[in-house]
């Protein structure tokens, strides 16, 4: 799949000429033909090679959000789980904000009012309203990780707060905000083809899976296939990461092996 | 009215509460099957119709704009025949030596729904309450063509007259018109329900007449009318109508969000009669041809160049964009076949209308090609704008892909807004690339396309075009009537589209699809359907 990201055009040429971008209106919804085993859009367009394509798109917000997302939340997670007090409690506040609001809800409107609706505005939208349960689990494991003995024998040691935050705390406290990133994954690449699919993601000309089912939304009853394909892909892409999710946790975590 | 399959004692009841002892006849089972259907009665029945929202957000005539339920709640002066002349409605006869000082005999015998004769000074009141500035009504500016409409919207301050001094009552059954110029088509401006009269009552409270009004055609608001939240209205036969009478004797008028949610509830059973247009027209033609109306209406769809951006001051280019477009796939592949690739901004369904008067209009993408590298190529990215219609982007998406194929624009992207941000930013010359746009006709005159889409004044002017020859063509073509009239508004089309400030592209067909038991479905010049000419078998 990741292969499929980086150089789609390896992938789409398998089957005809594999050019996403080549449509003639006249076959414009028609089924599956030679060279074409997916079918074609309503532009004419090949669906196979367009599905390929919107790999990377997807993907790319996937990985993008996810690690804005996880860089967030290490960060604030630490800060708020180590120092406590009022960093604690300004940062929390502001975590229950942005639990309080219905996610999607508040993604559309946020990204209503961009201007420009590209992979690095929708991933920063994405990235916006998920950071606050990675940093929660990230604060959590901290607070568990900075009474151990070892932090408090490295600052007996006079060893500096970033110094043991860095080298100590975060290496021993990222382990389940790492599992939870690479599980939420998945969920990001959803939540893009649902803003998508409701209009206020990617727009065409950029190809992703969303955009793509937006598109069928409006044929599915008479070209089923417009719906299917970039939707099995979606499936395939978002179980592949929960099981990477899944493999991650038992490597951090050895007891359960 | 209340019949639904199965309860026979339902059906009873609504009988004896007409008291009628009429059969109820067909109770219809269309789309899913599951509704109630229309019903059949001696009065006429009744049968319901999916709207969109806009058509009954308002009902007083300069804030609810044109509409199938505007139309059958007011007659304004005079009507469009299915021929496309404008006829006598309320109006006797309409006359004028110079196409600019109009007398008009009104008929006696028209009342409004509370009993009160139609008059001149009906027409006279609703128009200076609609024209003037304070009042804020959306359609007022409809009237600017009557002489002294600047008075009642100065620029500033306060208006210094409350009556259009164009607006004469000689006589209770005698109306002048003075207007700005000399405009030979104004007896069609008149058909519009936006020049309906109003009752003397209605001005003691506009706030609950917007809600019922109190009209003067076929049909009239049932008590409440409209109440906030409340998605539909019932539309009552009024016997002392003076015209042809509605056949129905009650239509329930239900509003969606868009032609989408009402052709969805259509197929539920939910709605008897409901606007269709792209691929649901083309399903339901297919699927149920004898329930499906289709007709070409009177507009274009365009692409429009920003002719404030550089650009696209050179002419080759713009000529360049339009001959890279298949008019052609579009219409039939993408489009299903509801579309005629233009060649003109009006069809043959307006009087007027059809001339191949867009020579750039074909398809031709090796001199396209040409014409842009003479023009010195093309260079960085490209925007295209559309309204947020799925329809419009999809075709857009279309001429995309023509345009990236044919001209080798390689970055092109798509941006579709809401209308009412969409029209601004045009205004504000905000947008910076080629716009796909629908203009309808007001009314179905040649001359009042061009001007919508061509005149310096007219704020549907999207491209900001001035031509001096077209001015000249047009302002003559107001003052002829007739033929004479049409030919110099052809000529005024061909001069406009001979300096290319928008590309026309194709005009869409729409259509209609009703229960198998209503009958006389017809739509006019303008896509919608007639309210009261439909009855049920």
């Amino acid at each position: 799949m990741c292969a499929m990201a980086v150089a789609p055009g390896v992938f789409s040429g398998w089957f005809g000429h594999g050019d996403p971008r080549e449509c003639t209106l006249e076959r414009s919804g028609q089924g599956p033909a030679a060279g074409h085993p997916f079918g074609f859009d309503i532009q004419g367009c090949d669906l196979y090679s367009n599905v390929v394509h919107g790999t990377r798109d997807s993907l790319t917000i996937g990985l993008l959000a996810t690690g804005l997302s996880f860089a967030v939340a290490v960060v604030l997670g630490s800060l708020a789980g180590y120092f406590g007090g009022l960093v604690d409690q300004v940062i929390s506040r502001v975590m229950d904000i942005f639990f309080g609001f219905p996610l999607l809800i508040g993604m559309i409107v946020v990204l209503q009012t961009f201007g420009v609706h590209d992979v690095w505005s929708v991933s920063v939208v994405l990235a916006l309203f998920t950071w606050p349960s990675l940093t929660r689990i990230m604060r959590s494991s901290v607070l568990a990780v900075r009474s151990l003995e070892f932090v408090t024998a490295a600052r007996e040691l006079g060893a500096g707060t970033l110094r043991i935050l860095v080298r100590h705390v975060i290496p021993n406290a990222i382990a389940p905000v790492a599992v939870l990133t690479s599980l939420s994954i998945g969920a990001v690449i959803t939540a893009e083809a649902a803003l998508t699919f409701l209009g206020v993601g990617l727009t065409a000309p950029a190809m992703s899976w969303g955009v793509q089912l937006n598109a069928a939304q409006e044929y599915f009853t008479e070209h089923l296939n417009l719906l299917v394909f970039p939707a099995l892909f979606l499936s395939v892409a978002v179980l592949s990461f929960v099981l990477l999710g899944d493999c991650l946790r038992d490597a951090f975590d050895p007891r359960s092996r | 009215m209340l019949a639904v399959p199965g309860s026979s004692g339902a059906v009873r009841r609504a009988v004896l509460a007409v008291g009628t002892a009429a059969l109820v006849a067909t109770v219809g089972g269309c789309g899913g099957g599951a509704g109630r259907g229309p019903v059949a009665a001696a009065d006429g029945g009744s049968f319901s119709v999916g709207v969109p929202a806009w058509y009954v957000a308002h009902l007083t005539p300069a804030r609810a704009g044109k509409s199938s339920v505007a139309e059958a709640v007011w007659t304004p002066l005079t009507r469009v025949d299915k021929d496309g002349r404008a006829v006598g409605a309320v109006a006797e006869s309409i006359r004028s030596d110079d196409n600019r000082h109009w007398t008009v005999r009104l008929e006696e015998g028209w009342t409004f729904h509370n009993g009160e004769p139609v008059t001149a000074q009906s027409f006279a009141d609703a128009w200076n309450a609609a024209a003037y500035g304070p009042n804020a009504m959306p359609y007022g500016y409809m009237f600017a063509a009557i002489d002294g409409y600047a008075a009642l919207n100065p620029a500033e301050g306060r208006p210094t007259a409350k009556k259009l001094s164009g607006v004469d009552v000689v006589d209770a059954h005698t109306l002048r018109i003075t207007l700005t110029k000399p405009l030979a088509t104004f007896p069609y401006v008149l058909a519009g329900t936006v020049f309906a009269p109003m009752a003397k009552a209605a001005f003691k409270d506009l706030t609950a007449h917007d809600r019922r009004p109190i009209g003067n055609g076929p049909y009239r608001v049932a008590a409440p009318g409209l109440r906030p939240g409340v998605q539909e209205i019932t539309l009552e036969r009024y016997d002392g109508y003076a015209g042809p009478a509605g056949k129905a004797a009650r239509i329930e008028v239900k509003s969606y969000q868009d032609d989408a949610t009402a052709y969805t509830s259509f197929q539920a059973g939910a709605v008897d009669l409901a606007l269709a247009s792209g691929h649901r027209l083309a399903r339901s033609q297919r699927t149920r041809p004898d329930s499906t109306e289709a007709a070409a209406v009177g507009g274009v769809s365009y692409l429009g160049f920003p002719l404030w951006d550089r650009r696209f001051t050179d002419p080759r280019v713009r000529r360049a964009f339009s001959l890279a477009i298949d008019r052609r796939s579009i219409s039939r592949s993408l489009l299903q076949g509801l579309a005629e690739p233009a060649a003109g901004i009006a069809p043959d369904a307006v009087v007027g209308g059809g001339g191949r008067t867009c020579a750039d209009c074909r398809y031709d993408p090796k001199e396209a090609r040409r014409l842009l590298e003479e023009a010195g190529g093309w260079q960085g990215a490209l925007t295209l704008w559309t309204e947020q219609d799925p329809l419009m982007q999809t075709v857009l998406e279309a001429v995309l892909n023509q345009l990236r194929s044919n001209l080798g624009i390689d970055r092109i992207t798509i941006k579709a807004q809401p209308t009412e941000q969409l029209y601004p930013n045009l205004a504000q010359h905000k947008a910076n690339g080629p716009f796909l746009l629908y203009m309808g006709a007001a009314y179905p005159a040649l001359y009042a396309q061009a001007e919508q889409l061509f005149a310096a004044g007219s704020a549907t002017n999207t491209t900001g075009y001035r031509g001096a020859r077209f001015d000249a063509l047009l302002d003559r073509a107001a003052a002829r009537s007739g033929a004479a009239g049409s030919a110099l508004a052809r000529q005024a089309e061909r001069a406009a589209l001979k300096d290319l400030p928008l590309a026309p592209l194709y005009h869409p067909t729409t259509g209609a699809v009703h229960a198998e038991n209503l009958t006389g479905v017809r739509l006019d010049a303008l896509g919608d359907v007639r309210l009261p000419g439909i009855g049920i078998r």
